[in-house]
């Protein structure tokens, strides 16, 4: 009479969608069960252990700083009011908006012998040219520092966002039974945070264990430098697979540590007398010191690095805006934004597919999509032309080199961003609207089309922008996936930073930033609408 | 009086050892204005959502017109149904005008707007025809949801706490108009609240369910 429920489109997408996205990993994986040559010998003998050790001394330093950094803040901007407060709450995410790339590139040019600080030094003081105030950086004690002051916001918003959800009550508990403001602090508020501080730490482990960019530039053995390095100075994609797998399965463990304290994170210990924290005002030296460690993040990871790309940009004059970077821009907005909009239109099938099938195993492989977040663009790259390389050979295509593997990776890459802003509009959407809609003969594309779509038009274009912004940052997949003689912002920042030339650097690197400040627009407006209410 | 709606034995549980409904029948006539009286959680919504077949029931079966909607097998998707429904929060869409909302079900058809018209003149919201749902008021986005509810001809209407959160006034305004169209209609009716006098003031039938059983 009726067909019985059959594999249809809706639940096929986001198995598809997983698939595609899957495979340029199993590919890195299974380079494993290929065997092994004398160069992956070679480096399991004399070069592992230094990509280990530099990596995991990066991972400690990062970690260490960043929660210095990232807890202290948001335990000041959340508890105190102080001079200044509400522009740090949200400023301080700004150096989210510089890439540890640009801003190892612009810390070499400020810091190296004859760089813009020593030489501002010199001017000042009347000192001769051998003297050198400012330490180089270009080691791995300059790459702890990169990487914690671009990375601190990430454990910055997750602990602000747990310190809010504690409830004054606790605070005033722990007074009661005799704490002091700081043992408060740290026997209290901090063991009550922990699963945001492990989240936190866990998501600025897997950026600087991706990172290739600043690592390259500060000449660091890591890992990602050690699998770029076998594959393009040894042209052993095998042995780089390989490797690859290494740091693919440490990423894994990270990611997961990362998903299992996001549960924990999410708790909220918030009850029907939850109390929001009242904030005490801090004055003299007090409010003076609580400026200064507020200020000191946003100076070193954002201020420093505009001023100097500033610095470049007037040194170098009206050839900032040469023909070459403006072909440049327009590859970037053009690949970007294609990559984008896919992105968007891939989430949104894949969550109304979720949506309208109602089933949980379908809601845990979308979740599954987002995994491409956390994975080396280096890594994915790599599998990625492992992949295209055997389309090509078995089916006569010629995809390798062409835009296809770079939209793909941009996909996997950048999934998370945009998913997040449309599954959250989604939910937003009452569910017995689709209820009437379905009563009312209306399914699938027209659902999706004529409901669904006019009350997400916000969270697209939300959507839209935070891939853009995401996918013109990345610089592995895009140096190793591009077409012959397609440079991007990235890339061609990375080009000349690699020649140190510096002020032709600054046109694009100023570019990237920019537009790394659209995320920072939306997070910025979700901190000020998170405040307890008063 | 020939059997329109039968529900056979229906049983429905979110988990194992939680059941929702257990093994429920009814029939309801041709014509009849069914309301099923009962406390939150006792199971009338979910009796609605699976008759519209918005839920799939663990066992049982319902038959409407003669013919197999839903058995232990098969289902009927709630599109295909010809069923129309009207919630408690109206779930008007936000995006379209009263007409356009009133339209939506009948949007293959070439008189849509006569209908949508005709609809709305009945209900007496044809003043409102351009506004969206946020500039109505409750009493007024119960009407368009109402008329967006009818105008397809169903062949069976589902109210689930239709008049909730509307004022007394208001409602006994709603109460006289419903039935009055309804029976200009012929239509079939199953109405879960928890309001005894407004089950007894528009129904042919009261039916009571508890702990997902109906007496």
């Amino acid at each position: 009479m009726f067909k019985l429920p059959s594999l249809s489109f809706w639940n096929l997408i986001p198995l598809l969608t997983l698939l595609i996205f899957i495979i340029p990993i199993l590919i890195v994986v299974f380079s494993l069960f290929s065997g092994f040559s004398e160069n992956i010998n070679h480096i399991f003998n004399y070069l592992l252990f230094e990509y280990v050790s530099n990596s995991l001394i990066l991972v400690i330093g990062v970690s260490f700083l960043v929660f210095l950094i990232g807890v202290s803040t948001a335990w000041l901007v959340t508890n105190y009011s102080f001079y200044g407060k509400n522009f740090f709450e949200w400023a301080l995410i700004l150096p989210l908006a510089i890439p540890p790339y640009i801003l190892a590139y612009t810390f070499t040019g400020l810091f190296d012998n004859f760089g813009t600080l020593n030489n501002l030094a010199r001017d000042i003081f009347f000192l001769d040219e051998s003297t050198v105030l400012f330490p180089n950086v270009r080691n791995i004690y300059g790459g702890i520092i990169i990487f914690a002051f671009t990375l601190y916001p990430y454990l910055y918003l997750l602990a602000r966002m747990s310190f809010l959800n504690q409830s004054k009550s606790m605070i005033e508990s722990g007074i009661m039974l005799g704490l002091n403001q700081f043992q408060v602090f740290y026997k209290v508020a901090l063991p009550l945070i922990r699963p945001a501080i492990i989240g936190g730490l866990m998501l600025v482990s897997m950026e600087v264990l991706s990172d290739f960019g600043a690592v390259e530039h500060f000449a660091i053995p890591t890992f990602t430098t050690g699998i770029f390095r076998t594959w393009q100075g040894l042209y052993d994609l095998t042995s780089a697979m390989q490797l690859a797998s290494i740091l693919l399965i440490i990423i894994t463990v990270f990611i997961i540590a990362e998903r299992k304290s996001r549960r924990g994170a999410m708790y909220s210990p918030q009850s029907s007398n939850f109390k929001p924290i009242k904030e005490e005002k801090l004055k003299g030296i007090k409010s003076a010191i609580a400026f200064f460690i507020c200020l000191i993040p946003i100076l070193i990871g954002f201020v420093l690095p505009v001023f100097e790309l500033s610095v470049w940009a007037f040194s170098y004059n009206t050839a900032f805006f040469s023909e070459k970077f403006f072909q440049t821009a327009l590859n970037t907005i053009i690949v970007s934004i294609s990559a984008a909009v896919l992105c968007a239109i891939l989430a949104l099938i894949v969550n109304f597919s979720v949506r309208f099938n109602n089933n949980k195993p379908l809601s845990s492989l979308s979740s599954l999509l987002t995994i491409g977040y956390g994975m080396p663009g280096l890594i994915l790259a790599i599998g990625i032309v492992k992949l295209t390389t055997t389309l090509d050979a078995n089916f006569d295509l010629f995809i390798t080199g062409s835009l296809f593997g770079l939209i793909v990776a941009y996909l996997i890459k950048s999934y998370a961003l945009p998913n997040l802003s449309i599954e959250a509009g989604f939910n937003r959407i009452n569910k017995k609207i689709d209820d009437s809609a379905r009563t009312l003969k209306s399914t699938g594309w027209h659902m999706l089309l004529n409901v669904h779509f006019p009350l997400l038009r916000g969270s697209i274009l939300t959507a839209t922008l935070l891939g853009f912004s995401e996918i013109v940052k990345e610089l592995p997949a895009t140096l190793i996936l591009r077409p012959f003689n397609f440079d991007t912002l990235a890339v061609s920042t990375y080009l000349y930073a690699a020649e140190e030339r510096m002020f032709e650097a600054a046109a694009p690197a100023i570019s990237i930033v920019l537009i790394g400040l659209i995320p920072i627009f939306f997070l910025s407006r979700m901190i000020r609408n998170s405040k307890p209410v008063k | 009086m020939k059997k329109f709606l039968e529900i056979n034995n229906l049983s429905f549980s979110y988990m194992k050892n939680e059941l929702i409904l257990n093994q429920v029948s009814l029939s309801i006539n041709k014509g009849e204005f069914v309301s099923v009286l009962g406390v939150s959680g006792s199971g009338k919504t979910t009796l609605l959502r699976l008759i519209a077949g918005l839920d799939k029931q663990n066992s049982g079966s319902i038959i409407l017109e003669n013919k197999v909607i839903a058995d232990e097998n098969s289902t009927l998707a709630p599109e295909k149904r010809n069923i129309g429904l009207v919630v408690q929060d109206k779930a008007l869409f936000p995006h379209l005008n009263v007409k356009e909302n009133i339209m939506f079900g009948i949007r293959k058809l070439k008189n849509k707007e006569n209908l949508a018209m005709e609809m709305m003149k009945l209900f007496r919201i044809d003043h409102h025809m351009a506004k969206y749902p946020h500039e109505l008021s409750g009493g007024e986005q119960q009407r368009v949801a109402l008329a967006r509810a009818l105008v397809p001809k169903p062949q069976l209407l589902l109210l689930d706490e239709p008049f909730d959160g509307l004022d007394k006034v208001l409602k006994a305004d709603l109460h006289i108009e419903v039935k009055k169209i309804v029976k200009l209609k012929e239509m079939t009716v199953v109405m879960v609240t928890h309001d005894h006098d407004e089950a007894t003031l528009l129904s042919d039938r009261v039916l009571s369910i508890k702990d997902g059983n109906i007496n």
